[in-house]
């Protein structure tokens, strides 16, 4: 045991310590090599002697990017991340709140057989969705990257739990004084369900946000209309 | 079905390395040293990327004869020729180092997440009568650890039963059909219009992962025992 500083160290720690730094470096030395890359001359990015930094900061990958229709594409993203957001958020709530607040026949069977939707894989889904697709003919279009992650088992889950936990009162009290079943859950229930919202809206946006291969592929099949 | 019997060669491969790994990490991070946040944005990092990042980054890093990772091995002396893509024994491997590489920061939050919750006085008792870190670990922290554990592994498993982004942007199934995965195999048929065989090769893939989640359920019942 040494001090530093008037700390005291102890000899395990302080390699452990060195340890754990290095396997560090070496995690992000992909995501640093991958940035630096970006800036390189063609010809540097693959030699015999890798050179960290690249000799000159070259800027033609970025433009060649700028070249593409690039804002379409970003424009095409935001529309399926943001509209599927709120339609998410809309089907996740409502069907959240009802599976906590009223009673109905096989509300329990319902609830599980929506978690266990869960456990089925995207690509098990794929092929009865792009028949599914393709015969609302929507295949090649935007709504058909939007439409299936609109129900989302998660979100209905987050918001059941969430409302579960909720004082009943407030809903009585609006009740009361004549509010409908919609408008308590519009005025009460929803503005005061914020940290639920906010969970299931980053979640949403955060899966539909990065690219999404399969789906991609699935809905650019056959139909190019989404890409022009 | 070669596709099947790649898939669980690579599940066999990652599912341990990411939970052991994962499980280094979280103690590492746990022990909250100098700089440990840092570490720990550094390992979760990488889950955040989408998987075609992922695979092309790391198709430069393990190209046999200018790839990062060869001629890093190259520099302290190591065999440097290994051909991690382009060989039928390597190229699981290969594309289970960038999988690693990828996913162990979420096992990792995980288990960090499970040991946040032992309380320390559980592990201060035993320091008292006199056990040493290595006893606290195996007799204290595991034992409490195990329906996290049960959890990560299971959570891995499905995932590296679905994979498909790795082998699809790294190396088209190949070399030789040998990193077609169950999934990569479907991709193929659907896209090939052969939807039959397709939905078939989709139907088994879930009832694998049926099973794998009911084992999962009677793992955790027998933990409330």
């Amino acid at each position: 045991m040494t001090r530093v500083f008037g700390r005291r160290i102890y000899a395990g720690d302080a390699l452990l310590w060195v340890i754990g730094m290095s396997v560090t470096l070496i995690w992000i030395v992909p995501l640093v090599w991958m940035i630096l890359s970006s800036f390189k001359p063609e010809g540097e990015i693959l030699t015999k002697t890798p050179q960290l930094l690249p000799s000159e900061f070259v800027l033609n990958h970025y433009l060649t990017i700028f070249k593409q229709p690039v804002l379409k594409w970003f424009i095409n993203s935001a529309i399926v991340a943001l509209g599927g957001t709120v339609l998410t958020l809309f089907v996740s709530a409502t069907a959240g709140y009802a599976f906590a607040r009223f009673s109905f026949r096989g509300k329990h069977t319902w609830f599980a057989l929506l978690l266990a939707t869960l456990i089925v894989p995207f690509e098990v889904t794929m092929i009865p969705l792009y028949l599914l697709m393709s015969g609302l003919h929507l295949t090649g279009t935007l709504i058909a990257m939007i439409l299936p992650d609109a129900a989302s088992a998660v979100g209905v889950y987050i918001f059941r739990n969430f409302f579960l936990s909720f004082p009943r009162e407030l809903e009585d009290a609006a009740a009361m004084d004549g509010s409908s079943a919609w408008g308590t859950f519009f005025r009460i229930a929803l503005p005061l369900a914020r940290p639920a919202i906010l969970a299931v809206a980053i979640l949403g946006f955060v899966g539909l946000w990065l690219p999404k291969t399969l789906s991609a592929q699935l809905m650019a099949f056959k139909s190019q209309a989404a890409r022009r | 079905m070669d596709s099947l019997k790649n898939t669980f060669y690579y599940v066999i491969i990652v599912v341990p390395a990411q939970v052991v790994l994962g499980l280094v990490f979280a103690l590492y991070i746990n022990k909250r040293l100098f700089g440990h946040e840092i570490s720990r944005m550094a390992f979760f990092a990488p889950f955040v990327l989408s998987v075609s990042v992922v695979g092309i980054v790391w198709g430069w890093i393990l190209e046999t004869r200018y790839g990062l990772l060869n001629l890093s091995l190259g520099a302290i002396g190591l065999p440097s020729n290994t051909p991690w893509l382009s060989n039928i024994n390597w190229v699981m491997i290969g594309i289970g180092l960038s999988s690693l590489w990828w996913h162990v920061g979420i096992s990792m939050v995980l288990i960090l997440s499970g040991l946040q919750n032992i309380p320390v006085e559980l592990r201060e008792a035993a320091v008292i009568d006199g056990a040493n870190p290595w006893q606290v670990l195996r007799h204290v922290t595991l034992p409490l650890l195990r329906p996290v554990a049960v959890l990560v592994f299971i959570l891995a498993l499905i995932d590296a039963m679905k994979v498909f982004g790795q082998p699809w942007f790294m190396t088209n199934g190949g070399p030789a059909g040998a990193s077609t995965t169950v999934v990569y195999d479907l991709y193929l048929n659907f896209q090939s219009t052969k939807m039959g065989y397709a939905s078939a090769i989709g139907f088994l893939l879930l009832v694998i992962i049926l099973i794998i989640a009911l084992i999962r359920q009677i793992a955790l019942k027998e933990d409330l025992t």
